[in-house]
């Protein structure tokens, strides 16, 4: 099947999250799937009149915006989040961008950790991974921030799709940051598809830290303790 | 106000913009996600989800996105199915459903501006051959794969595009200039 002919699926949400991400970077460089994009979505506003009037349920109102404006404080009522435990980091959750298809990306998640011989190199019996939030990466090219917990470890998982080419001796950093102050949390080097991943185990200090962004920097060289180059992806918490 | 300015109000956390936002929006939007989901409660979650992120930020609307109205729209059609994919992902395509023309119903008033959009569209849609029109619902209401709508429509999966193409062709030719965005005019 032709790129372009996924277009119907992605408008749809139809796609896995593996092939919206190509898709992405197809769109990206498509402009005849960019124009019939841009007019797909420019009608909705237009059939939704279409839609059989239905009075709203008495009340909706102010049980809607009552949840809205709560969440800074508490999760809101209505929305049946997967229930999570109670930790620092799970607090990011309620910022959660929408992840449509959460239940893929943990698939390819476990599909792509396994492939990097993550399991192996836990020489105890493997214990299950759970993810406490997914953040889709936003900037250069496609990414995704994986929180997790590991035996009790906090873990940021960051992959990559489509990320430019490194030269010789630099890296892709990765770093979590807190009233834009950052610390470095591990840095990894692409294949020839700019695919990248890297595991990161915060130690109990930083795990109690409420991290507000990640951010990936393309650095020079490995090591450095404050980035130097250019932010390629990132996302707020 | 405009609709571009109480969002930027509401993006410095302006709750009476929200609320203006909310009220102008309530009633086409409800009608909109209950078409998608035909499910009161999973429809009021759709909604909640849509302000929700109106409220946070997420997907962020700018201007070089077209009108406002057909950005909350398509991110609210975004939340809603990502919902349904969720919680109820046998939901099954309702044939009579997508071949029904939807008729006002008289027990719901309308509010006034609605019904010069409603009567556009309605207009523009009928004017389009059948099977075209049971595209357009199947793609927007019905939010199909392109394999389900090739096999609804009884045509050849390569087909379904170029049908698809041609009905929003008809559909902005007999649309307002108002109604669609300045980058489909072009």
């Amino acid at each position: 099947m032709n790129a372009c002919d996924q277009l119907i699926d992605y408008f749809n949400q139809h796609l896995t999250e593996d092939e919206r991400i190509r898709f992405e970077a197809h769109l990206a460089t498509c402009q005849t799937c960019q124009e019939e994009l841009e007019q797909l979505e420019a009608l909705v506003g237009g059939v939704a009149f279409l839609s059989e009037p239905t009075e709203p349920p008495s009340g909706m109102k102010a049980r809607i915006l009552d949840n809205v404006f709560a969440e800074d404080t508490t999760e809101p009522k209505l929305v049946k989040a997967e229930p999570a435990p109670v930790t620092p980091f799970t607090e990011t959750r309620k910022k959660q961008k929408s992840s449509w298809g959460a239940l893929a990306l943990a698939a390819a998640l476990v599909l792509s950790l396994v492939g990097n011989g993550y399991l192996l190199m836990n020489q105890d019996e493997p214990t299950a991974i759970t993810l406490t939030d997914t953040v889709p990466l936003e900037g250069e090219s496609e990414g995704v921030a994986y929180l997790a917990e590991q035996d009790g470890d906090r873990q940021l998982i960051v992959q990559t799709n489509g990320l430019a080419p490194l030269e010789a001796n630099e890296v892709y950093q990765v770093w979590l940051l807190k009233d834009e102050s950052p610390i470095p949390t591990g840095a990894f080097v692409t294949d020839d598809k700019g695919n990248g991943t890297v595991i990161y185990t915060l130690d109990s200090t930083e795990s109690a830290t409420d991290w507000d962004t990640v951010a990936v920097t393309k650095e020079p060289e490995r090591g450095n303790q404050t980035p130097e180059g250019d932010i390629v992806l990132s996302a707020s918490l | 106000m405009t609709d571009i300015e109480l969002y930027e109000r509401v993006r410095k956390k302006d709750k009476q913009a929200l609320e203006t936002l909310y009220d102008r929006y309530e009633r086409i939007l409800y009608a909109f996600v209950m078409q998608l989901t035909k499910d009161r409660d999973l429809a009021e979650e759709a909604m909640q989800e849509v302000f929700i992120k109106l409220w946070r930020g997420g997907g962020v609307y700018d201007e070089s996105k077209g009108k406002f109205k057909s950005w909350l729209f398509t991110m609210s059609r975004h939340v809603t199915i990502d919902l349904i994919r969720k919680r109820k992902p046998d939901l099954q395509l309702d044939e009579s459903y997508a071949e029904a023309i939807p008729s006002p119903s008289p027990s719901v008033e309308t509010e006034v501006e609605w019904q010069e959009e409603r009567a556009q569209i309605e207009t523009a849609m009928a004017e389009l051959p059948v099977e075209q029109q049971k595209v357009v619902r199947l793609m927007y209401f019905q939010g199909l794969s392109q394999q389900k709508i090739a096999d609804a429509c009884d045509i050849p999966l390569g087909t379904v595009k170029g049908r698809i193409r041609l009905a929003l062709k008809q559909l902005r030719k007999h649309l307002s200039h108002d109604d669609i965005d300045k980058e489909v005019e072009r």
